[in-house]
């Protein structure tokens, strides 16, 4: 008698933990999840410190039968689309951005029956034939990450409001011999948020796509060329760093955190970078009360001033897994259930996570006009990657050629051709 | 036993093996492991990227890489003819080259003169070309930079009031500040191959041309440049060659910006990240073929000068 009471709570127990475990992820039969899996991941830095460990022993805790091997890349996107091209890209992986939009089966398994994407920001950002085959890890705003300390060094009380009173506060900056923005021109891929502000000033989140129907959307009066207006403006008044050729990514984290440089334009998940890694590197504390995030004021309205917003990485589990419910789990799990992405200093893609970053609060008290960016086409993908555009290149190009207006009209013209070879 | 019974079932089956058979057997035996690897290795690398080249591959995808004929090559003569413009940047590293071959044989020649130290100085010249690309790429690029070491020695030692941009990439003479780390990283390699021909020199040589009262200069373009022309001829073929693949220290120090982009950096960009393997592996064809035709051109010059020369004996 005792022992089937006993059996009966067991069972109990087991149904309780069961049918919690249903709740919460759905399209998941924890039964059929046990075995090794392998994770391709860029979050190298939660590797090292530690975190994925954590992850892991709490999934195993879940799924008593399963594992998860990690694996950080550091060079993620050239690694990873050497390996789609072989077959090999593990269980689970951190959706590369190489993939186009209509080739998404080919690669991945679609998550349809986990049924999360309501519960999702961008839950159609990886969508194909009505299936999802990615979810974010989280969303990021761009806007001026600041030192306050360089800023309170030099007197400016408020951020700037206008493009002018930006202009006049860096110069007092680099009067006083900082950094006014840093903007790892050499390193090519932070110039992207200049995609993005062109987005934000055309106040249309599918701006980028709609460039294949205009022929010289980089000519000055238009978004594209606004926009690439503000960095030439600022790097032909040398408000930038002094070096830019040489890669200093790594380096400038440190300069951010140490009031050397007190500026830059990325999102909002560059600030845990600055306070965690940079606060290493530049050998201080690490003072998150320190580092502020407005919008940039990028005319002479005086605001409130657009933004961009986007996706970052997505998580997809492997069309060819030999493992494909573990795979589900894992990636439901990793999205749901951990401060992954709190930890990267996202919004979590998953809505029902709250932010935890500060610096957020600060960046909506100036009520930007949040614009959703979508998802490029494929046929937009094909005409930048035609003139060698993307990664922040044709930025590059630009500014690095003798003649900047020249340059305009020849990426202009190489863009005419490129849309013409599209269609 | 088994001899017993072969020799039953007959003389035709039997397994003697005639000294010739044995031969091959030995040969396809030896052969084996170096066919093989040249095939899988070299063979069958080079037809895929003729066939990617005939195709719209886009470095991930093969389910859906179509052929398409020679569309990759003539647009890469017409439209996007930009991608080749970058092959002109190989003139600055060929120059580098060919000061790099007349310091290296310089340094060789007064090294073989055995004075004391030569042992450790030819160490020194000689450790760049051990040390790893970028270990040697991390070093120029602080060396380099606007506040790197260059800077800091001309405004402290030297007393220059400004700072030179030798890593500008709007500038054309950055390629220079980059084909002298290329020299510096690749300079004890020379040495080392013309110092060995050197070596190989019979002193006796130098004595005869010592009583006959020959000096320095005369010996050295007499008997030492004679003796080390085909290991210089190879240097300077290598060179050229070299100076069109281009890669590791532009990519690293500059990351191909601006006007220091190379061929090979060009095409990888193209091909990795901006995922049009097709184009790319067209311009890595086209690159085969200009390095096959150069390699020619020298080697028809090797021959040439080679050749038995007639007034030889007016030295």
């Amino acid at each position: 008698m005792k022992r089937a009471i006993a059996a009966g709570v067991g069972a109990a127990a087991l149904l309780l933990a069961t049918g919690w475990s249903f709740a919460a992820d759905p399209g998941i039969d924890p039964a059929q999840v046990k075995g090794k899996i392998t994770y391709y991941t860029h979050f190298t830095s939660f590797i090292t410190d530690g975190l994925f460990d954590k992850w892991v022993g709490d999934f195993k805790k879940l799924y008593p039968n399963a594992d998860v091997d990690v694996q950080g890349i550091a060079t993620y996107e050239d690694t990873m689309g050497t390996r789609l091209a072989t077959g090999d890209y593990g269980d689970v992986l951190d959706t590369p951005a190489s993939v186009p939009a209509d080739q998404l089966s080919d690669f991945f398994a679609p998550l349809d029956d986990l049924n999360l994407q309501a519960d999702f920001n961008y839950g159609d950002a990886w969508v194909q034939g009505g299936k999802p085959y990615a979810f974010t890890f989280g969303v990021n705003v761009e806007g001026i990450v600041y030192n306050k300390a360089a800023f309170k060094k030099v007197g400016i009380t408020a951020v700037p409001k206008t493009w002018s009173e930006f202009l006049a506060d860096a110069h007092k900056l680099k009067d006083a011999g900082i950094i006014p923005v840093e903007t790892n021109f050499s390193q090519g891929w932070p110039l992207t948020v200049y995609d993005g502000l062109a987005v934000a000033i055309s106040g249309d989140g599918d701006f980028l796509n709609k460039t294949l129907k205009d022929s010289a959307p980089f000519s000055a009066d238009k978004p594209y060329g606004k926009s690439f207006a503000v960095l030439h403006k600022l790097i032909t008044d040398k408000l930038v760093e002094p070096d830019l050729t040489t890669n200093n990514w790594e380096d400038s984290k440190g300069w951010m955190a140490s009031g050397k440089a007190a500026m830059w334009f990325l999102g909002n998940w560059s600030i845990n970078q600055i306070v965690q890694e940079g606060s290493v590197k530049a050998g201080i504390p690490p003072d998150a009360s320190n580092i502020g995030f407005f919008p940039l004021p990028y005319d002479e309205s005086g605001g409130p001033y657009s933004v961009n917003s986007g996706h970052d990485y997505g998580v997809s589990v492997a069309k060819n897994s030999q493992n494909i419910p573990t795979a589900k789990a894992w990636l439901a799990f990793l999205l749901t259930k951990t401060d992954c992405s709190q930890n990267a200093g996202f919004i979590p893609g998953y809505k029902k996570l709250a932010p935890t970053l500060p610096q957020l609060g600060e960046f909506q008290s100036y009520k930007p006009n949040i614009i959703a960016q979508t998802s490029q086409t494929p046929a937009y993908t094909n005409a930048i990657n035609l003139i060698n555009f993307g990664g922040g290149k044709g930025l590059q190009n630009t500014i690095n050629a003798d003649d900047y207006n020249a340059a305009i009209d020849k990426l202009n013209a190489s863009w005419a051709d490129a849309i013409s070879r599209t269609q | 036993m088994t001899a017993g019974d072969i020799g039953i079932r007959g003389r035709q089956r039997r397994p003697s093996y005639s000294p010739e058979a044995q031969r091959r057997l030995v040969i396809v035996t030896f052969l084996f492991v170096p066919l093989v690897s040249l095939i899988l290795l070299n063979i069958y690398p080079v037809l895929q990227l003729i066939w990617i080249s005939l195709s719209d591959f886009n470095g991930i995808n093969w389910m859906r890489a179509r052929f398409i004929g020679v569309r990759n090559y003539s647009d890469l003569l017409t439209r996007d003819s930009t991608l080749m413009l970058p092959i002109v940047n190989s003139l600055y590293y060929l120059f580098g080259s060919l000061v790099q071959i007349v310091l290296a044989t310089w340094f060789a020649v007064i090294l073989d003169m055995k004075l004391p130290g030569s042992r450790i100085f030819r160490t020194i010249l000689f450790l760049p070309f051990v040390l790893n690309t970028v270990a040697a790429a991390l070093v120029f690029r602080h060396f380099l930079q606007l506040d790197g070491t260059l800077n800091e020695l001309l405004q402290n030692v030297f007393g220059v009031g400004f700072k030179i941009p030798w890593l500008d990439a709007k500038q054309n003479y950055t390629n220079f500040s980059l084909a002298a780390a290329s020299v510096w990283r690749y300079l004890g390699f020379n040495l080392v191959v013309t110092f060995g021909a050197l070596q190989a020199i019979p002193q006796d040589q130098y004595d005869a041309a010592r009583l006959e009262g020959a000096n320095d200069w005369q010996s050295f373009w007499r008997i030492t440049f004679p003796s080390i022309r085909n290991v210089l001829f190879l240097q300077l073929a290598l060179s050229v060659v070299g100076s069109l693949e281009v890669f590791e220290i532009p990519q690293l120090i500059t990351n191909g910006a601006g006007k220091t982009s190379t061929f090979a950096i060009q095409m990888v960009q193209t091909g990795f990240q901006f995922h049009r393997a097709g184009t790319a592996a067209a311009m890595a064809v086209f690159m085969l073929l200009i390095v096959l035709v150069l390699y020619l051109v020298t080697q028809a010059l090797q021959r040439y000068f080679d050749r038995p020369i007639a007034g030889a004996s007016d030295g």
